[in-house]
């Protein structure tokens, strides 16, 4: 067996023997393009990145135009309908992100509760941002 | 459910970033919630110190780290890493300060 010493990061043999072959079958490598499927958790993991770069410029273009240096933000995202993209994105984030806390933190990534958390979730999100949309428009 | 992980001190492992993002996570989710909701009526407690202090310093943290895990996933090159990096700490400081005065006005 090939000492770890005798060997980069990637798994390559930096010396030529015979007990050193390529490539090592107890490392775990990665293909060079990754195909993805059409998952739930892909779903999940692409809303909730794309809500949360929603979320972050919101909030520092918040913290500019508040500050004075970005005064048509204010008027860009004073009306509802940006309001209520905002709101959808914001609690979205935080659903799925108490999700994900769940995955890492309890059982969350079994099999038999990843999908039900998920619709949990998208259900939780339309009744919050309809709640949350009332005032908004009343 | 990972079992009997433990951190075993290497101080560039981003534990301590994934920690704080989850901690960040969940406290934002309070204050952000009564910082929209109070605006929306009289914004009495929304514009509170203990409300926009944690809302603007965990919000800048969060956001940017989140910024900096998607550009770790789609840059491959170490120099640009540095480059973008070093845009969001600047942007980071810029908006921490902005928002120390936007606090320390109201």
């Amino acid at each position: 067996m090939v000492e770890d010493n005798e060997l980069n990061f990637t798994g390559v043999c930096k010396i030529k023997y015979k007990g050193c072959k390529m490539p090592r079958k107890d490392l775990v490598t990665y293909p060079k393009k990754v195909s993805y499927k059409k998952h739930t958790g892909m779903t999940a993991w692409l809303l909730h990145r794309i809500s949360g770069v929603i979320l972050g410029l919101y909030l520092l273009l918040h913290i500019f135009g508040k500050a004075g240096y970005a005064d048509w933000f204010g008027a860009l995202t004073g009306n509802a309908i940006a309001r209520i993209i905002v709101l959808v994105a914001f609690v979205y984030h935080a659903f799925n992100g108490f999700r994900i806390v769940l995955i890492d933190f309890s059982n969350g990534a079994e099999k038999e509760v990843f999908s039900k958390q998920f619709m949990v979730v998208v259900l939780l999100t339309i009744v919050v941002t309809i709640i949350g949309a009332i005032p908004l428009f009343s | 459910m990972i079992k009997g992980y433990k951190y075993n001190g290497h101080g560039d492992s981003g534990l301590f970033e994934w920690l704080l993002q989850r901690v960040s996570g969940v406290i934002l989710i309070v204050v952000i919630a009564v910082h929209f909701f109070s605006m929306i009526k009289s914004g009495e407690w929304g514009l509170k110190s203990i409300v926009l202090g944690p809302l603007f310093a965990l919000g800048i943290f969060h956001t940017l780290n989140g910024f900096k895990a998607i550009t770790d996933d789609y840059v491959k090159s170490t120099i640009w890493r540095a480059i973008i990096l070093a845009i969001y700490w600047i942007v980071g400081v810029t908006a921490a300060v902005l928002a120390l005065k936007v606090v320390s006005g109201l």
